[in-house]
């Protein structure tokens, strides 16, 4: 991405693992991103790719037996300084003093992620109450105001509630009301949408994308959804087997794909115009086991445009093919090498 | 919730009057009746009983009756003039038997639920949140210990203990001095400085199957997703932890008031015997031995009275903590 911009949050060559009994788990493999300050980006992949454990890492957030094995990631802070929060102690208080206060995030399921025996005003302000300093009258009355914000009639009535008592679209609206509660620089949403019905969906989505331009959030949008992707961020990273394989602005990645694993991801997209399909094409095979990463390119077992042997044998570097536009992918790393300068 | 609750009283009502019923059926089941034990008993002292005497005798204490008559005459009395019969073995009202008894047997088991919790809670918690750390082991250990010794074994053991340690006898509620003394505050002192032991031989169990429920509720809860919520929010782990999980893992406590109660006061009865403790267990065992029907009858409806109203508490203690189950 540009170097003039801002880069409010990097993921450098992040390696996360999970060590289990029965062996260890190769959840993220390099991943890298870059986060510029006031942009949303979008992380796309296939469940189990590790588009979740990589952004729960950013705040030190590993469910129990994950580790960071190797890689940076490097928060802006708001003067200016540059933090590795992977280098932060597990749960101590630099990490929490970011953790809602800066990076906030929103959870794939409302219902569950939320407490069902605490009021919502309980859940909300205790989120104020831990990071700004205002007194109760005030914070009440932030907390009115923050699910006003979000679309939540009766707000006033609606915040002595309990959770079970609203529906699943509502449910999320509390959860990016609280999210936004101490004004966090970062939103990460994992999936915010995936429990909604489809109905739902493009109204929360239309609130976040909304307070993301008010407030200027800069916001990190991961999900399984090109469609949601397409409307919601300004550049794209498709993930696969735990390292990003094309990134590129999100209207010149949808539009023409490079990586095979992204043209099968679009592929399999129900269009719903145009002429009918018989059956939904669908990417061949499945994600290799992440005990064991296969040598070489991480697509191989699955890619219809296999160039060689190479592919089998050598993991491909990541190269610039265009404005912004970078893919992992022996296809394009020849044409690089002999065309020589493609902007990089 | 008025209504709920009144609604639970009238349903109270018709639950004891069953057991009651059924009860009092069940005692008089095995052949014969407290008469036949007792001639038996003179029998075998080589006096002769006769026929005419018998018949007497059991005018006397009302068994010529039919046993729905007997029932009613009994709850009729105790609904009237709370006089629960006479015992024949003790040869004394009912209600004598009771009185000191019943407050003894409630000091013994709520001091030993107390215990249960007050050990269970921590250990429980911690034991799920340092899930295979030594204390892990070690509770675990203990919790399967607790749950696999009989609480006389326990008793037996810990009176050898105090005997063999301390050179006292630890055995019942009272000094010597004090078992038939009026009640003082000397005799208090001297009961609280002796409940300790049924307090921990009738707490122990309990707290060891606690301690394994609320660890497995804790690792439940500790991997819902609001636990990450809370942590995401950039709260400290301590707080969030009993603020979160615990508050939603600790139902099972709750709900364990409704059979805690019953279980340590029909539970207790052989360590009640062990221990020599004045408490209920003991004298449900003997009446139920000797047929002393209105003595057993009387203890078992003051246990299902007991049993259905910590049913009713546990209940409202749940819809206290649970607004899922209050708004239902």
């Amino acid at each position: 991405m540009n170097k003039d911009n801002n880069i409010i949050l990097e993921v450098r060559n992040l390696d996360v693992k999970f060590f289990q009994d029965i062996g260890t788990v190769n959840a993220v493999n390099g991943a890298t991103f870059q986060l510029p300050e006031g942009k949303s980006i979008g992380i796309v992949g296939e469940s189990g790719c590790g588009k979740t454990i990589t952004a729960y890492s950013t705040i030190g957030l590993l469910p129990p037996g994950g580790k960071i094995t190797n890689g940076e990631i490097l928060y802006t802070q708001r003067d200016g300084s540059v933090v590795d929060t992977a280098q932060l102690r597990k749960d101590g208080k630099e990490i929490r003093s970011i953790r809602g206060r800066d990076i906030s995030m929103i959870f794939q399921e409302p219902m569950t992620a939320l407490s069902p025996v605490h009021t919502i005003y309980n859940q909300l302000s205790e989120m104020i109450r831990l990071h700004l300093d205002l007194n109760e009258k005030e914070i009440r009355e932030r907390s009115i105001e923050l699910l006003q914000m979000v679309g939540i009639p009766a707000a006033d009535k609606r915040i002595d509630e309990y959770v079970f008592q609203l529906s699943g679209g509502m449910r999320q609206r509390v959860m990016i009301a609280m999210a936004l509660a101490s004004y966090p620089r970062i939103l990460i949403a994992d999936e915010p949408t995936t429990a909604l019905d489809v109905t739902i969906q493009a109204q929360v989505l239309k609130v976040i994308k909304d307070l993301q331009e008010k407030l200027s959030l800069s916001l990190i949008l991961i999900t399984h959804d090109l469609g949601v992707v397409a409307h919601m961020v300004d550049y794209v990273y498709v993930m696969y087997l735990g390292r990003m394989v094309e990134s590129g602005p999100v209207d010149q990645l949808l539009v023409e794909p490079l990586h095979p694993y992204t043209k099968g991801l679009l592929r399999s997209i129900p269009r719903v115009r145009g002429e009918r399909q018989d059956r939904i094409d669908s990417i061949p095979g499945t994600v290799p086991d992440a005990y064991f990463l296969p040598q070489g390119c991480p697509f191989h077992s699955r890619c219809n445009e296999l160039v060689g042997e190479i592919c089998k044998k050598e993991a491909p570097e990541r190269v610039c093919v265009g404005s912004e536009h970078y893919v992992s992918c022996h296809i394009y790393s020849g044409s690089v090498n002999e065309g020589g300068a493609i902007d990089g | 919730m008025l209504s709920y609750i009144i609604k639970r009283l009238i349903y109270m009502v018709f639950t004891i009057a069953f057991i009651s019923v059924v009860s009092f059926i069940v005692i008089q089941l095995p052949p014969g009746d407290y008469l036949t034990t007792m001639i038996s008993q003179m029998e075998a002292q080589g006096d002769v009983v006769s026929a005419e005497l018998e018949a007497a005798l059991r005018v006397r204490y009302g068994l010529d009756q039919p046993m729905h008559k007997q029932y009613f005459t009994w709850v009729t009395r105790i609904l009237t003039r709370l006089d629960f019969g006479y015992s024949f073995a003790y040869n004394q009202p009912v209600r004598n038997l009771l009185g000191d008894r019943l407050l003894m047997t409630m000091a013994v088991s709520a001091s030993a639920m107390l215990f249960a919790w007050i050990v269970a809670f921590p250990i429980g918690i911690i034991s799920a949140v340092k899930q295979y750390s030594l204390f892990d082991y070690f509770s675990t250990f203990l919790g399967f210990l607790g749950m696999a010794t009989p609480s006389f074994l326990l008793a037996l053991v810990l009176l050898w203990v105090c005997y063999q340690v301390f050179g006292t006898n630890a055995s019942g509620l009272f000094s010597q001095e004090f078992i038939n003394a009026p009640w003082s505050m000397a005799r208090v002192g001297d009961m609280l400085s002796r409940i300790w032991l049924p307090m921990i031989v009738g707490g122990f169990q309990s707290a060891a199957g606690l301690i394994r429920t609320l660890r497995a509720n804790m690792l439940d809860e500790l991997r819902k997703p609001y636990v990450t919520t809370a942590k995401a929010k950039g709260l400290a782990n301590a707080f969030l932890i009993i603020k979160y999980p615990v508050r939603i893992a600790i139902n099972p406590f709750l709900s364990s008031v409704a059979w805690m109660f019953p279980q340590l006061i029909s539970g207790m009865s052989i360590t009640g015997i062990v221990l020599n403790l004045p408490t209920l267990g003991p004298l449900l065992l003997n009446s139920l031995q000797n047929q002393d029907m209105y003595l057993a009858g009387s203890v078992v409806l003051i246990l299902s009275v007991l049993t259905v109203t910590g049913t009713l508490v546990s209940d409202l203690l749940l819809a206290w903590v649970d607004p899922r189950i209050r708004y239902q």
